[in-house]
């Protein structure tokens, strides 16, 4: 494992749980890796699933999406049909030997900021142990 | 007469007086909130301390700062009602108040005040972050040991922090009083019988609940103080073995106590847990569900009459119950606890004269919901009974139907947006707008180099920096600077956009641009709060500004979209629920069709007692009288096409078919008595339900024995929920029939006695038998010589009971072919029930919280079941989700017109694009999308749109869009994040 | 076990001699079915004339287009008031169910015809010399109950070679008198309705049999050999680049493609435009661009989009210009996806696309 590698992750967060839970965090002044770039969407359940593929190919070491809890979706289903969707993408880079560990999944509601940190720090910490993203420097994509 | 005042004073914050406060705004009353507290939910109300489900509570908020922004709403801190004074309609309240010291409203959050506090108490400043509630930045002052040099007065850059607020005394004139105080829950010395206080090993449920409140429930919510992890548990509602009147049980507490050893049994699999209660008196939607799937997950539940925890050395304790010497050892009893009543009742009664009940909890009147024995004067929730939290919420919406007599016109109309430019066809041009937060962020990041490296980024024509952009005076300086830029895009970098949207996006109003030309980049909670190397802090930024960059070069402008809403509505069901929706809407000027199936109305009048009849009467006489309800008898409902607010329903009458417009539907179609032949019914007359017994008591003489067979047709393989009503109507007339001198014995399963009136205790003292039959063998009822005899499995031994009648409580049952019928015509779904669904349909029941107190009335899309096509419920109880559902109903009727919840933010169709496949249709969780028959694509209904995006995701072609989230504009993003 | 109806002709003969009955008898408005053009190869026909009907070529060892796309496109949403009869191959007709569910044509007023399939030859074998040479071998091979070998390598694979939602089903694996004997399953009352009035001996018997289960077990075992042939699995960025490298971007996979239904396909829109900073960033970071651009990003995006659905037709490899193994890694991804959610693509009509709906309590493993 390369030490100074620094992963380029990127999150898509709900508005209505992990969006805010990251607000909470940065409140509280939590100390979490920067690699991680948000972007807000109204509900996990706005990711395109080729969203995740796109990030990939782009280069991204690492996607997050983060959603409310089962149950708790501000759209009812939202976040369970985006766990549908996720499950497609993770099974399309299982079967092509792509590493699906590079892509997670998190339920974090709006009030676990700890939870957020936590993630964040995990996130970083096992995409570094998978090493950079091939793809980044494959030209014939 | 003096005209009739608007404003409503609202006395305390518990879940219900939040949702009035906001039914009233949304409505257009103006409302004042007193907190007796310093800070928010400081005094905390019942879904806090005791829900089952371990959430923070930043939802329930949301709508009451949306109506402070707004000026509709005042909150008032540290807050005292002292006088009440005049009439319904008129009174004068005098209250006092001593504002926050930190007015957490204008408080920016900087943490300068913390970091030049000079005392250090513990591992925190006598200026501190209370870090206890999660959902708002509460900074206290420590008082024990400011020495109140004034360091963090002078540099709070808002002026939000002020240490000497002075106690102020106001007056105010109001329409109605809601009083609302909050949650009182036993203490330690109430406990003393569980060993509470006294062992390691024994904590209450509320403190695992709050344990968990950042987290959700983890290993460490139950953690001992030694930092060992249980292995085996006792789970003890403690309300059913305490002394009487010490605390009272409302009925989520036993699905509470199921529920807390569920999340134990799946976070600890090896756990042991044992659970302690008399009977389990689950009765809400799918409550017994619940327990049933505690048995599955092996959790153990001991029924018992007797309980008492006595500490053992170290973090043991033993759990001793019922009286053949029954002894558990644990590591940790949980004590899921009651209410007591409020001790704010007295001091409420001496200031506005309302009355205690028997329990010393806030009398309401008969057959009200909210009204308490002084007009204009209401109360809600915790304070008037221990109730569940669907019960509070609907409370809350019901106090808007119930105030509204006593109040003048609505005063409040939200103000007008500033008027806008158009910017098409003008060249794309970007500005970077970055706020310094009065200067704060610069402390912790170089703002002027992540200016001149964003005015290098691809696509930046300008970039600034900005003292504020939240502040009413900086608001206005941002939206100068803006003009003054000349740009027509606008990317805002600074706080967290959840918060603050609203005023940044009027900030761009006042700027003459459409929001929709805006992005507004999360720079502080993303960046400068949470990461301190430098060079990483930049990068990170430049991240977020070129993602809003990319975004805001693809933003279009476009109008909010309107559309209509009728204020008529459409009740289905002419008895109690469905007169009492039509009566109450009528009362308040709206146009009612009443459609009836039956030849009168009236419904199930056969199972009404003592003044109920009279009740009904009175609603039929309303409606017939009513020039502004129409109804409709033999009549139904044959078909609907349209959509919320705009409902096109065609209804079968005798006389042919009438079409009918409505904004609002109401399904009001009742339930019945579930039918059965077994235990000998039908087949000998002495065997009768509870809802023929009361004709049979009256000439009593003969019954010298009279058995009663709990749970038919309820709680079982058929049936599987409680039908609510049967334990208490059993009860009442058990106990009237030992006052005539008759025998009575109660064969059940779990007494769900609830309410007031102690009915449970009361036949136990008068010597009525109860006999605990097992869940899968129910009694049997055989004629013998003379008399009927009943064989009930007594704790494994056969007894068999001599009995001249055999009352049979018989469970209330959706009348299924009615409900399928109705949910196909309105395309309305029905639980597993057989019941309509609703709002409160969580799993469990509780946990539908989030989906109470959502602040939008058209989630279940204008469709309203109340009464017992909602689920089973009482006659009072029914009443109150009428007036829960007329308040939401009220809160939409007579508008005219709606906006989408989000104005302009909806989602649209390609047309050219869009081949009809329906995904979109099927996904969209408010019905917002349907197919046009004719040419073949989607359309967007936008007031049902809340802008989720759920349609977008799933169109295979980007047929779909979100106008601020469209397939182009989020690759956009992502390739600009990514870069 | 369905009743069954047995007939004294050959099965191609039966079939024809059914449609022109059901013709002549106006039982049906017209005919769907696969038949010859000009004596040369074959193609999709509706037919009403019953002298046309000897052109007809049911079980024609080809597939020249998915017939349920075809199908699709005749009977869009608009209600038909007098059915027609549809013969279709057991994938051309789950391809077909799939699409009814996704609203782009509708099921009612159609006796669906399919049969136990042998599979077909590679479309481009129809222009390679004569290929009526290949049909006697075909034939023989459906009476020994195997398959081709220079069958289509989906075919070769194929496990859902029994249809599900015919009305009738012509039984063909394994059948060894099929040029003298045709028997019909009976699946529904509209394919009852088909054949009163015909003669023949009727009974009752299972469609599966010794030799189905037979031709099964090989296809499975063919299915695994063709996967580890292309490292499935293992593969990789690298693997993937070597395998889609060669992609001319023409999109022939999509066009022939059952499933993909949108007239207006999303990796056509605007969306996938790139503007000169987008090349430029690329440059910066992975030093080049692969032109056209985003091969992968459509492969995979159509994975993502369709494979839930995928009825591992072959069309797809069959049109690649450059021999991709489209078929092969789509059927896969469909396969594991599939079991995913429990779902049998064009099985059960009644069986809503697993994206549109969520259950509560599944899936758990799949986050943190």
């Amino acid at each position: 494992m390369d030490a100074a590698f620094e992963p380029k992750l990127v999150g898509f967060l709900c508005r209505w749980c992990t969006y805010q839970a990251a607000d909470l965090a940065g409140v509280g002044r939590s100390r979490y890796p920067a690699n991680l770039v948000p972007i807000r969407v109204m509900c996990s359940g706005r990711v395109d699933p080729l969203f995740l593929v796109r990030a990939f190919l782009k280069g991204a070491d690492g996607v997050f999406v983060g959603g409310c809890h089962p149950g708790d979706c501000h759209y009812i289903e939202g976040n369970l049909r985006a766990r549908r969707r996720f499950g497609v993408v993770q099974t399309v880079f299982s079967v092509l030997g792509l590493e699906p560990k590079r892509l997670r999944l998190a339920w974090i509601s709006a009030s676990e900021g700890p939870k957020f940190t936590a993630q964040m720090k995990d996130f970083d910490a096992a995409v570094k142990k998978l090493g950079k993203n091939t793809a980044a420097a494959e030209v014939f994509l | 007469m003096t005209e009739k005042k608007s404003t409503v004073l609202i006395y305390g914050t518990n879940l219900g007086g939040y949702r009035a406060a906001y039914a009233l705004c949304k409505k257009g009353y103006k409302t004042i909130q007193l907190n007796r507290g310093s800070y928010v939910d400081e005094y905390q109300n019942q879904a806090l301390t005791q829900l089952p489900f371990d959430f923070g509570w930043i939802c329930g908020h949301m709508p009451q700062r949306l109506f402070k922004g707004l000026g509709c709403l005042t909150d008032h801190y540290n807050a005292e009602l002292l006088e009440v004074s005049g009439k319904a309609g008129n009174f004068r309240v005098k209250f006092k108040k001593k504002d926050q010291v930190v007015n957490n409203f204008a408080c920016i959050e900087c943490g300068r005040c913390v970091e030049v506090c000079p005392v250090t108490v513990g591992d925190r400043k006598a200026m501190w972050v209370n870090p206890k509630v999660g959902w708002e930045n509460i900074y206290l002052v420590d008082w024990e040991n400011c020495t109140r040099c004034g360091k963090c007065e002078e540099v709070c850059p808002t002026g939000a922090l002020k240490l000497d607020r002075p106690e102020e005394t106001l007056e105010a004139d109001v329409g109605a009083i809601i009083l609302a105080p909050e949650f009182e829950g036993p203490d330690a010395s109430d406990l003393s019988l569980f060993a509470y206080g006294r062992s390691p090993s024994v904590i209450l449920n509320s403190e695992t609940a709050r344990r968990s409140l950042l987290t959700n429930f983890t290993e460490d919510s139950v953690r001992l103080p030694s930092g060992k992890l249980p292995e085996s548990f006792a789970v003890v509602v403690t309300p059913h073995f305490n002394k009487p009147g010490v605390e009272y049980e409302n009925y989520n507490l036993s699905v509470t106590a199921v529920d807390r050893a569920i999340r134990i049994r799946t976070t600890l699999p090896s756990s042991k847990v044992t659970v302690f209660l008399k009977d389990y008196r689950g009765f809400g939607k799918n409550h017994y569900r619940w327990y049933q799937r505690a048995l599955e997950l092996g959790v153990n539940v001991v029924r018992t009459d007797k309980l008492s925890v006595h500490p053992e050395s170290g973090e043991k304790a033993t759990v001793k119950y019922g009286s053949d010497g029954g002894a558990v050892g644990v590591e940790l009893v949980i004590l899921v606890t009651g209410q007591k009543s409020p001790s704010q009742m007295k001091r409420l009664s001496e200031v506005c004269g309302v009355k205690p009940d028997s329990r010393g909890f806030c009398h309401i009147r008969r057959h009200s919901s909210v009204e308490t024995d002084v007009d204009g004067i209401l109360a809600v929730g915790e304070f008037s009974g221990p109730k569940g939290n669907p019960e509070t919420i609907w409370e809350g919406c019901a106090s808007l139907t119930e105030a509204i007599k006593y109040l003048g016109k609505p005063e409040f109309t939200p103000p007008a947006p500033p008027p806008l430019t158009s910017r098409k066809g003008e060249e794309i041009k970007v500005g970077v707008f970055i706020c310094s937060c009065f200067d704060t962020f610069r402390d912790k990041m170089d703002l002027e180099l992540l200016r001149t490296r964003t005015q290098e980024l691809y696509n930046v024509d300008h970039a600034e920096i900005v003292r504020g952009c939240c502040t009413p005076p900086t608001m206005k300086e941002t939206a100068e600077r803006i003009k003054a830029s000349g740009v027509n895009r606008v990317v805002l970098a600074a706080c967290t956009p959840l918060q603050k949207l609203l005023k940044y996006r009027n900030t761009m109003m006042m700027a003459g641009l459409n929001p929709l030309l805006a992005e507004f980049v999360r720079l502080r909670e993303d960046v400068i709060y949470t990461h301190h190397e430098r060079d990483k802090m930049l990068e990170k930024g430049l991240s977020v500004i070129r993602a809003g960059v990319a975004r805001v070069r693809l933003g279009f402008e476009a109008p909010t979209p309107k559309d209509k809403f009728l204020s008529e509505t459409l009740v289905i069901g002419g008895g109690l629920a469905g007169l009492s929706c039509a009566t109450e809407l009528a009362a308040n000027g709206f146009k009612v069709t009443l459609v009836e199936r039956r030849e009168t109305l009236g419904g199930n009048l056969a199972y009404l007692e003592g003044d109920q009849r009279e009740y009904v009467d009175s609603l039929i006489e309303k409606a017939q009288a009513s020039s502004l309800i129409t109804v409709f008898t033999k009549s139904t409902v044959e078909n609907m096409t349209g959509y919320a607010g705009n409902f096109d329903v065609g209804i079968e009458t005798p006389r042919g078919r009438v079409a009918v417009g409505a904004g609002v539907i109401m399904i009001a179609t009742g339930a019945g008595e579930y039918e059965t032949t077994g235990f000998l019914r039908g087949a000998d007359p002495r065997v009768v339900t509870q809802a023929e017994l009361p004709s049979r008591m009256e000439k009593s003489q003969g019954l010298k024995h009279v058995v009663m067979i709990q749970c038919v047709g309820s709680r079982n393989q058929e049936h599987r929920y409680c039908s609510r009503v049967c334990c208490n109507q059993a009860l009442a007339h058990a106990v009237e029939l030992r006052k005539k001198g008759s025998e009575v014995t109660v064969l059940y399963r779990d007494m769900t006695a609830y309410g007031e009136d102690n009915l449970y205790e009361k036949a136990v003292e008068l010597g009525v038998q109860f006999v605990r039959f097992p869940d899968d063998d129910y009694p049997r009822v055989k004629a013998g010589d003379g008399r009927l005899q009943v064989t009930v499995n007594d704790a494994g031994r056969e007894k068999t009971l001599n009995a001249d009648l055999v009352a049979l409580s018989t469970g209330i049952v959706p009348d299924m072919r009615t409900n399928e019928a109705i949910s196909r015509v309105l395309g309305y779904p029905i639980d597993a029930d057989g019941f309509f669904d609703s709002d409160a349909n969580g799993y469990p029941y509780e946990e539908a919280i989030k989906r109470l107190t959502k602040p939008f009335e058209l989630a279940s899309n204008c469709i309203f079941p109340v009464g017992l096509a909602h689920s089973p419920r009482s006659f009072d109880e029914t009443l109150l989700t009428c007036r829960d559902m007329v308040g939401r109903a009220l809160v939409l009727l007579g508008k005219g017109a709606f906006m989408p919840p989000n104005s302009m933010y909806v989602a649209e169709v390609k047309e050219d694009f869009c081949v009809g496949c329906g995904l979109c249709v099927d996904v969209c969780p408010y019905s917002a999308r349907v197919i046009d028959p004719i040419k073949r694509v989607a359309v967007v209904r936008p007031f049902l749109c809340d802008s989720c995006g759920s349609c977008v995701a799933i169109c295979p072609n980007d047929a779909s869009s979100l106008r601020d989230f469209t397939g182009k504009q989020s690759i956009a993003v992502l390739d600009a994040t990514l870069a | 076990m369905p009743k069954t109806l047995t007939v004294n002709r050959g099965a191609s003969d039966a079939v024809r001699a059914l449609l022109r009955s059901l013709i002549e008898g106006g039982k049906v408005e017209g005919v769907f079915t696969l038949a010859r053009v000009n004596n040369k190869g074959v193609g999709y026909a509706l037919i009403r004339d019953p002298e046309k009907i000897e052109q007809a070529e049911p079980f024609y060892p080809w597939m020249p287009s998915s017939g349920g796309k075809q199908l699709s496109r005749l009977v869009s949403l608009s209600r038909r008031p007098r059915p027609l009869a549809v013969v279709l191959r057991p994938c051309e007709l789950r391809a077909f169910v799939e699409l009814v569910k996704l609203e782009q044509c509708r099921r009612d007023k159609l006796v669906l015809i399919s049969s136990t399939c042998g599979g077909v030859y590679p479309v481009e074998t129809l222009s390679d010399g004569n290929p009526d040479d290949r049909v006697p071998r075909y034939w023989n091979g459906l009476k020994a109950g195997e398959g081709q070998p220079d069958a289509r390598d989906s075919c070769r694979a194929c496990k859902h070679f029994i249809p599900y939602n015919a009305d009738l089903t012509v039984a063909l694996v394994g059948c060894g008198d099929l040029d003298e004997k045709c028997t019909f399953f009976v699946n529904s009352e509209a394919g009852q309705a088909c054949l009163e009035g015909q003669g023949g001996v009727w009974g009752q018997s299972a469609v599966e049999t010794e030799a189905t289960e037979k031709l099964a077990a090989a296809r499975d075992a063919e299915r695994e050999r063709q996967r580890e042939e292309l490292h499935l699995g293992s593969l990789g960025i690298e693997g993937l680049v070597g395998i889609f490298g060669k992609c001319v971007g023409c999109r022939s996979c999509r066009e022939v493609c059952p499933i993909c239904y949108c007239t207006l396909c999303d990796f056509d829109s605007a969306k996938y435009e790139n503007e000169p900073a987008w090349f430029a960033r690329e440059l910066n970071s992975r030093k080049g661009v692969r032109v056209p651009p985003a091969t992968l990003l459509f492969q995979m995006g159509r994975m993502v989009h369709m494979s839930v659905s995928c009825v591992g037709c072959g069309m797809c490899s069959d049109v690649c210009p450059v021999n991709i193994p489209v078929a092969t890694l789509f059927s896969s991804v469909g396969e594991a996806n599939q079991k995913l959610f429990d779902y049998v693509p064009g099985k059960d009509e009644s069986q809503k696309p697993p994206f549109v709906k969520a259950e509560l309590n599944e899936l758990e493993n799949l986050t943190v």
